[in-house]
């Protein structure tokens, strides 16, 4: 479970992320959803240890990551807005690679390797170098390396960002299945169908700010809109730019 | 300190640095290149040396002054031969370095204790036979004041008279001197191949991490920065220490083949002095990985300031 409370971060006289709170459930899938440059990715770098907020706390299974950042980072796994992969490793090397410093041994690492190649269908990609990789290809191995040790939390900032109709449907059943299993997904997305398809929760950000939060129907209500897609046109155009 | 994971870092930068390829050959070339340069020119210098010394003799003219020849015959590594009949042609044409002519009148003039007239036909232009028109000419001299003191001595007159000024020439530069500035280039070759190798490393794993955009994810994993820059410093150091090893290795290779006898050095490079330098050098190896990533990082972090 990830809560946050009161998150702000400035980037000099620009203000990324002004008093931010939401909370994500275990077993639920909650969205950050917000126009660009709405701060979604300042908040989740925050989240995830790499920014440190200027105020704010932020709580993952009861570890408080500003004092202990590495606390947190054990009990989260990450797809930040690049990939950034090594061109000259292969998909296994990346994904041992993080494995093997998130602490397990070598052969457990192998072993689980080898099961997340299965599970999504890359054995033919493991040995091969990434440099000349796909993006969706690319977006996998980033993927599977932020989860393969098995983190209760999981952080995907806009994971089916300029992926084709295969691959976002690859992610989001990997979504789905991260959610059986009764982990807590947060990811971000400024792509309203993929919210709306997925999340349990939904938390709008406009200016930095949370402008809304609540389940689809529950924003469907407040907004008095048919779709959500007007409920979201609407509550980030009423955010008064102060 | 977790030491595993400080070695599972070194061992993903070393493996990520041996698999580019253009770079592994840019560093080779680049530290391979001199070594082999300098035995280029040792081996150029040995054979010139070496050519200066056996002198073949191109001579026209031997029957008109055979006690000459015979003399000349006697010095060492001087070998007389018939010269080409065109002596200014073979000489133009480099078919010939130089060409002793001994015209007619020698006997003649000699005889009669006039000078008589010897030509060394050859090219200022072609350095390459210069050394050995110089020893000739230096022995030629060399028979004609001895000649010409012998004259003077069957006349009652010591032939010091005849030298005014004689000039004594002090070399300063002892062999062993002009072999230290030579070999002073060694342990700077082999200290520079030893920044050559680690800035593969070093570049990739501070720099290039980040515009890659693999810093990001590697830096969510809960693993102290101390443990990252001790691996990407480890990894940066063994390659390093390893490419001083293959350049010191290549440097004593070419120093055991150089004939320093030929050089005219006296200098001893073997495997016990190669061991020594590598005592002396390692500590290159520590520093310089340490000294490219504070560079690197810096210029990094300016960067990211900028952003």
């Amino acid at each position: 479970m990830i809560r946050v409370e009161g998150l702000r971060r400035a980037f000099g006289p620009m203000v990324a992320v002004d008093n931010v709170s939401f909370t994500a459930h275990d077993g639920a899938v909650s969205g950050l959803l917000g126009p660009n440059g709405a701060g979604k990715t300042t908040s989740l770098r925050m989240i995830y240890g790499l920014l440190r907020p200027d105020a704010g706390r932020i709580d993952v299974d009861g570890f408080d990551l500003v004092a202990d950042p590495l606390g947190g980072q054990e009990r989260l796994g990450v797809l930040p807005d690049v990939s950034g992969l090594y061109p000259r490793l292969t998909s296994r090397e990346h994904i041992e690679y993080f494995g093997e410093l998130r602490g397990p041994s070598r052969a457990e690492v192998r072993r689980r390797t080898g099961a997340w190649l299965d599970a999504l269908d890359m054995r033919e990609l493991a040995e091969r170098r990434v440099g000349g990789f796909s993006h969706g290809e690319r977006t996998k191995v980033a993927l599977v390396r932020a989860l393969i040790h098995e983190p209760q939390n999981v952080l995907l900032d806009e994971p089916t960002n300029g992926l084709d109709v295969m691959s976002t449907r690859a992610v989001r059943g990997l979504i789905r299945r991260l959610r059986e299993e009764g982990r807590c997904v947060l990811f971000s997305s400024h792509i309203m169908q993929e919210v709306s398809a997925l999340c349990d929760r939904i938390v709008i950000i406009a200016h930095g700010r949370v402008v809304a939060e609540g389940t689809p129907a529950e924003l469907l209500e407040l907004t008095g809109k048919k779709d959500l897609e007007d409920a979201f046109v609407s509550l980030v155009e009423t955010e008064p730019h102060a | 300190m977790n030491l595993r994971r400080v070695w599972i870092v070194a061992r993903k930068e070393l493996l990520d640095s041996f698999r580019d390829r253009r770079q592994l050959i840019a560093i080779t070339v680049s530290t391979l290149m001199t070594p082999l340069l300098l035995s280029f020119m040792f081996g150029r210098m040995a054979e010139e040396r070496r050519g200066a010394d056996e002198i073949k003799v191109p001579l026209v003219g031997r029957e008109y002054a055979p006690v000459l020849v015979d003399w000349l015959e006697q010095q060492a590594g001087i070998q007389v031969a018939p010269g080409p009949e065109d002596a200014e042609t073979a000489v133009r044409e480099r078919k010939q370095d130089f060409v002793m002519v001994i015209p007619k009148n020698f006997s003649e003039r000699f005889r009669e204790s006039r000078p008589a007239n010897v030509k060394l036909v050859s090219d200022s232009t072609a350095t390459r036979g210069r050394p050995k028109v110089e020893r000739v000419r230096n022995l030629l001299q060399r028979y004609g004041g001895e000649t010409g003191g012998l004259r003077l001595i069957a006349r009652g007159v010591s032939p010091s008279l005849a030298s005014a000024v004689t000039v004594e020439n002090v070399e300063v530069s002892s062999a062993q001197q002009r072999a230290a500035i030579i070999f002073n280039m060694i342990p700077m070759l082999v200290a520079m191949s030893a920044f050559f190798t680690a800035m593969a490393i070093t570049t990739n794993a501070t720099a290039g991490e980040r515009e890659r955009g693999s810093l990001e994810p590697l830096l969510v994993n809960p693993v102290l920065r101390f443990e990252l820059v001790a691996g990407k410093w480890l990894a940066a150091a063994l390659s390093s220490a390893g490419g001083m090893l293959v350049t010191l290795s290549v440097v004593t290779g070419v120093l055991l083949r150089v004939p320093m006898q030929d050089l005219g050095l006296r200098f001893s490079f073997g495997v016990p002095e190669a061991l020594q330098l590598v005592v002396a050098l390692m500590p290159m190896s520590v520093v310089a990985p340490a000294m490219q990533m504070f560079l690197f990082t810096f210029a990094r972090s300016r960067k990211r300031k900028a952003t």
